[in-house]
């Protein structure tokens, strides 16, 4: 129950300015992920909203309400961190339990709901064991249990899986997406620079970069319609291919996936296959045109290419971006 | 490797053990008598069924000594541990020049003992000392006091420069242990809107414990041994004679080589001994952790 509106935030430290007047409204149960390059301010704006760091100039509303002055207990947060940040000396219950305000809870019924919580995260066999005594999937999931027991109004995360390797990475990424679905009135904020995360877990994506907000929106609109270079190379993977016109004005846009490999003569380009990558259920072919500039085509395992064939390529016309010099539509 | 180590450290320690043993003095270490246990105990009969023990065991003086270095060094220990753990914190904290101030404060630390007994020496001087001096002035005594002398004060006095000097030591070994602790940590406790006291309680202090207790380790060892202080500040003073001090006056000033040979194997009995009962202590508080 916590909707969230950013007005003309900016943040300085000292005299370097790392947030430019960010504005942003987050609905109530919305799951919102910051996506940005390392440095363009992500954990900042998680930490203005969390309350560990002050807001230099703008206003921080919680439903409705200015929240510039309250501490992170009054705005209701709860914060996953990407190191974990467990007590190193308390064991997984205490790490739970500690600092978990009991106003609205009896002595047994925060019991009841800490070993609750740790059953719903299978971690319930953990509880007496040490913070070093646990795997690394282990301590995230106690991460998220002592955010979890606090009720927040307002879940925090800051690249909780950065510190995982890939496939536990691909389970916990499920974990808390069926997290949201339990808690849907609960207001999720995630940051991380892994753009399949944000893929997959957003409501909305923001997509930051050097302390600005390029663009805000669906996956599937960032995805279809990104509104400059910036945010149409971050979003995708592999990455978008951006070709220079001949003019060296304007540029084209356009995803591995919506080239076709042609004959040589047809299609807009023609190049020379410099590498091929198969990775099963689809390939990758890097094609080098006259003009230096590298193209990467995804293909399915069903077309035949060899190592420096001349081929052409053919662009998907719709799907197909403009940008000029600036990196701005056009 | 055994053999440097035997004659470095063993084969001194064993003269000394043996010349407490024997009736040596300083002029005569070649030409030896073996006296067994006289230097330490020593029943003298005065052949009318009246006798008197003698030796190091029932020396008042030697006992005056035992106890002025054990209460020396637990009220020194105490105050530099109590006063560096706040440095430390201090140090710990953001602000701007705080490495000038870090190197600043281990100033009395790095200054050789004797020169700073002697710098003290001078300001406590009780008729041309800035310390009564000042004192007078701002009326917290009515007349100077001879600090180092009298026998109230001296004990004083000498605590007073060890916990000057020393603190500065203690904050360092502190403060490394608080650079130990993770900073997120600090920022959870914050989330959950923990007061800062209780993290303190909670949090800081039972993560650099283990860090503070070899600090307390080393630091009472050391103070143990506690000589050049005391020897400069407050020469042949019963308030404040320690065992190493008490050793060295027997050994050289008084020309009694074997029973300053036979207190300073009791010192180094007497130190061992609570070395061992420290780490034993610290063993099984470790092994409750974990
Ligand atoms: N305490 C601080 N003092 C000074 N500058 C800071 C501070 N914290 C962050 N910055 C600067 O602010 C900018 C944004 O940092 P931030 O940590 O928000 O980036 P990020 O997007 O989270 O990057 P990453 O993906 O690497 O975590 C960086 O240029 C960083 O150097
Ligand atoms: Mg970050």
């Amino acid at each position: 129950m916590a909707e969230l509106q950013l007005e003309n935030i900016s943040k300085n430290f000292g005299s370097i300015k790392v947030i430019h007047d960010v504005s942003l409204a987050v609905q109530q149960g919305e799951f919102v992920v910051f996506v940005g390059p390392s440095g363009s301010g992500k954990s900042t704006m998680l930490r203005l909203i969390a309350g560990l760091e002050d807001i230099s100039s703008g206003t921080l509303k919680i439903d409705g309400q200015v929240a510039n002055d309250l501490t992170p207990v009054q705005r209701g947060i709860a914060m996953v961190f990407q190191s974990y940040a467990l007590y190193p000396h308390m064991n997984v219950y205490d790490n739970m339990a500690f600092g978990l305000r009991r106003h609205n809870m009896s002595k047994t019924e925060a019991d009841a709901h800490i070993r609750d919580t740790a059953r719903s995260l299978d971690i319930e066999q953990y509880l007496d064991r040490l913070p070093r005594q646990l795997s690394g999937g282990q301590r995230q999931r106690v991460a998220i249990g002592r955010a979890i027991v606090r009720q927040p109004k307002l879940f925090l995360f800051d690249e909780p899986l950065s510190n995982l390797d890939a496939a536990l990475r691909v389970n916990t990424r499920l974990e808390i997406a069926k997290l949201h679905e339990r808690m849907p009135d609960t207001t999720m904020i995630y940051v991380t620079h892994d753009q399949i995360e944000a893929m997959t877990l957003a409501d909305r994506i923001v997509v930051m970069n050097h302390g600005n907000i390029e663009q805000v929106g669906t996956p599937m609109e960032l995805y279809h319609n990104p509104v400059n270079q910036f945010v149409a190379e971050f979003i995708g993977s592999p990455k978008m291919n951006i070709i220079q016109d001949e003019n060296a004005v304007e540029k084209t846009g356009i995803r591995p996936e919506h080239i076709e490999l042609v004959a040589d003569g047809q299609g807009q380009w023609r190049g020379k296959v410099e590498a091929i990558e198969e990775l099963g259920a689809e390939t990758l072919v890097f094609v080098r045109l006259p003009t230096e500039e590298l193209v990467l085509v995804r293909v399915g395992d069903d077309q035949s290419v060899t190592r420096n064939d001349m081929v052409g390529l053919a662009p998907i016309e719709d799907k197909i971006l403009r940008f000029n010099r600036d990196g701005g539509r056009c | 490797m055994l053999l440097v180590l035997a004659a470095v450290a063993a084969y001194p320690l064993f003269r000394t053990f043996y010349f407490g043993f024997t009736d040596a003095s300083l002029d005569m270490l070649d030409s030896v008598n073996w006296v067994g246990f006289r230097n330490y105990l020593e029943w003298v009969d005065y052949g009318d069924g009246e006798g008197e023990f003698f030796g190091l065991l029932v020396d008042e003086v030697w006992w005056q000594s035992v106890w002025n270095t054990l209460y020396f060094s637990f009220v020194s220990v105490s105050f530099e541990t109590f006063f560096g753990l706040i440095v430390a914190l201090v140090l710990n904290a953001n602000f701007a020049g705080r490495g000038i101030v870090r190197a600043a404060v281990l100033i009395p630390w790095a200054i050789p003992t004797t020169v700073s007994a002697k710098m003290w020496a001078w300001m406590m001087h009780d008729q041309f000392g800035i310390l009564n001096d000042l004192l007078m002035k701002l009326h917290v005594i009515s007349e100077p006091i001879a600090w180092t002398a009298s026998s109230d004060t001296a004990m004083l006095a000498v605590l007073m420069v060890d916990i000057w000097k020393t603190t500065p030591f203690m904050a360092l070994l502190i403060l490394a242990g608080l650079q130990m602790v993770p900073r997120d940590i600090y920022e959870a406790a914050k989330i959950d809107g923990v007061h800062p006291v209780k993290v303190f309680f909670k949090v800081t202090l039972p993560i650099i414990r283990p860090a503070i207790v070899v600090a307390i380790i080393f630091r009472a060892l050391d103070a143990m041994r506690v000589f050049d202080l005391i020897y400069v500040l407050t020469p042949a003073n019963d308030d404040t004679r320690t065992m190493s001090v008490f050793a060295r006056e027997y050994l050289f000033d008084f020309d009694k080589f074997a029973y300053g040979s036979a207190a300073s194997t009791l010192l180094f009995l007497i130190i061992g001994g609570v070395t061992i009962t420290i780490f034993a202590m610290g063993k099984t508080n470790v092994g409750r952790e974990n």
